[in-house]
């Protein structure tokens, strides 16, 4: 590697992440195009770029908070998160935690900023085919408690505010509330090709991080710190299948 | 400076005619009916995913239409270590394409791990033709195909320039037997940025490595021009590209648009221009 092309490189990227004149030295201008206005060609078009993905990403969030008040906010996120990744479309994934801690009273926004998250992620995860639930009825009741399950690599889950499942859904109705807060689990899942997304009670959300963990159903009920009544546990089990959560039975507790 | 071997056969893939760049806003027109378009060039990055419907368009167009593969982020020109990882998904994806040819750009996009995103410029200097012809050799050698590399719009000139563009492009494809994908946009842009002449640039590349043609629009900035693609191919750039074919007669030909996606009808349209153009070409065959 030249360490000479690799200075320049450091200086260049330098000058365009602070859009300042770390590289200016470098270039040559003409009085119709100055160093200055040719480095901010490259800078301004940086942190259009990123601003328009995060636009793009999450479309909810700036519906909710409006394009100006959502590019000020994205602009300033921009500034202090060069990206790290090669794909441009998962820019920002960290986006609605940093709009959390930044700003608390957007909260609501906040969770809309993660609920567009969640489902940008699950439109391109890895496809599997879900599991019918003919299969699990076809084994007998029995043999329920040793089942584990493997899951469609598009299903995930978080915490947000439970008002941001509203404000996603109208957007450009819903406004920040102090009132009434409450954080409610949220899966995220993609069947037949489109992304969606409930919320969780907290019953349903603990059994499925206990079975997404590898417990059995019956391990997953019996958890001495909270156990979970099969009566609940099997209807959440079969909404699964027919939500397309569930990819398969796993290899070894599949019936023999 | 050494002249690479050849180890790739036929120097150019033939022409498969006029292409469009495929854009989400145009798959359901491509799968509705059999367009006016010969062949799609797609974004490869936009299919370096997992699974879901970018990849469920992208085997039902290519049932329809061949297509060449081209890259953004590569960073060929980057002094950071290539990314196997990234080198191995675009292999695999070459692998369900099939391309017919995988491009990307003379260019580097980031640094000491943070990637710009952009198409970020390179000096002109013997030593970085070396640094970037070796770097072009590996990929070609983890690919097992010959790399088509196109030349990007330029805002700057470096103090440490030794060479013009195009004495610099003909320089990497020799040293590195790759292929060229010319942007007679990019080379206008640059014209007017840095007060070159456009034809110096036709003329200063071995037009025999010219695979492939990109034809686009851009923006007028008071004394200078930004590389938009976001508007339709300007008349410098058409008489640019008669220039071309009447030099390089039939090349794959494709018009790019990123922004401003218009109707489909429309860029067929456009495209049809680009089709009289070469078919007005001095040797042209008659259609």
């Amino acid at each position: 590697m030249s360490s000479a092309l690799a200075a320049l490189q450091q200086r260049f990227l330098d000058g365009v992440l602070a859009d300042g004149p770390q590289a200016a030295d470098d270039i040559r201008g003409t009085p119709a195009f100055a160093v200055d206005q040719r480095l901010a060609v490259y800078a301004n078009a940086y942190r259009r770029r990123l601003v328009e993905a995060l636009l793009s990403v999450f479309e909810r969030c700036a519906a909710m908070l409006g394009e100006d008040d959502f590019e000020a906010l994205a602009s300033a996120y921009v500034e202090t998160h060069p990206p790290r990744d090669r794909s441009l479309g998962r820019y920002g994934v960290d986006f609605p935690e940093w709009l959390r801690a930044r700003d608390p009273e957007r909260a609501i926004a906040a969770g809309v900023a993660a609920i567009d998250a969640g489902l940008r992620r699950a439109f391109d995860a890895a496809d599997a085919e879900p599991l019918d639930r003919a299969v699990l009825l076809a084994l007998p009741v029995a043999a329920w408690a040793g089942l584990r399950f493997e899951w469609v690599p598009a299903l995930a889950t978080g915490k947000v505010e439970a008002a941001a499942i509203d404000a996603w859904r109208d957007p450009m109705a819903s406004r920040e509330s102090a009132h009434g807060r409450s954080i409610t689990a949220i899966a995220f899942w993609r069947r037949d090709g489109q992304t969606f997304f409930r919320s969780m009670a907290a019953s349903e959300a603990l059994l499925l991080e206990r079975l997404r963990g590898g417990a059995t159903l019956a391990e997953a009920c019996a958890d001495e710190a909270l156990p979970i009544p099969l009566e609940v546990a099997v209807p959440a089990l079969l909404s699964w299948i027919d939500e397309g959560w569930v990819a398969r039975l796993a290899a070894d507790a599949a019936p023999g | 400076m050494t002249m690479g071997t050849p180890r790739f056969a036929n120097l150019l893939q033939p022409s498969p005619g006029f292409g469009l760049g495929l854009r989400p806003q145009h798959y359901a027109d491509f799968a509705a009916s059999k367009r006016d378009v010969d062949w799609l060039e797609i974004i490869s990055e936009n299919f370096l995913v997992d699974g879901g419907k970018p990849l469920q368009w992208l085997d039902r167009l290519r049932a329809d239409y061949p297509m060449a593969m081209h890259g953004v982020t590569l960073s060929i020109g980057g002094s950071d270590p290539l990314d196997v990882d990234y080198l191995k998904r675009l292999k695999a994806l070459a692998a369900r394409v099939d391309p017919l040819w995988v491009s990307d750009h003379v260019c580097w996009g980031g640094h000491g791990g943070i990637h710009a995103h952009d198409l970020l410029p390179l000096p002109y200097t013997a030593e970085a033709v070396r640094h970037v012809a070796a770097r072009v050799r590996q990929v070609q050698d983890l690919l097992g195909r010959r790399l088509v590399l196109e030349n990007v719009s330029s805002y700057v000139v470096f103090r440490e320039d030794e060479m013009p563009e195009w004495a610099f492009l003909d320089a990497l494809c020799q040293e590195a037997d790759c292929l060229l994908l010319l942007d007679l946009n990019n080379i206008h842009v640059s014209a007017v940025n840095h007060g070159f002449d456009a034809l110096d640039f036709l003329d200063g590349v071995s037009l025999d490595r010219v695979q492939q043609v990109h034809l686009a629009g851009h923006t007028v900035r008071g004394g200078y021009l930004i590389d938009t693609h976001d508007a339709a191919v300007a008349d410098p750039v058409w008489a640019l590209y008669r220039e071309f074919v009447a030099r390089a007669g039939d090349r794959a030909t494709m018009i790019e648009r990123d922004d401003h996606i218009p109707a489909l009808d429309d860029l067929e349209a456009e495209l049809r221009i680009a089709r009289r153009i070469a078919a007005e070409a001095p040797g042209a065959l008659a259609a």
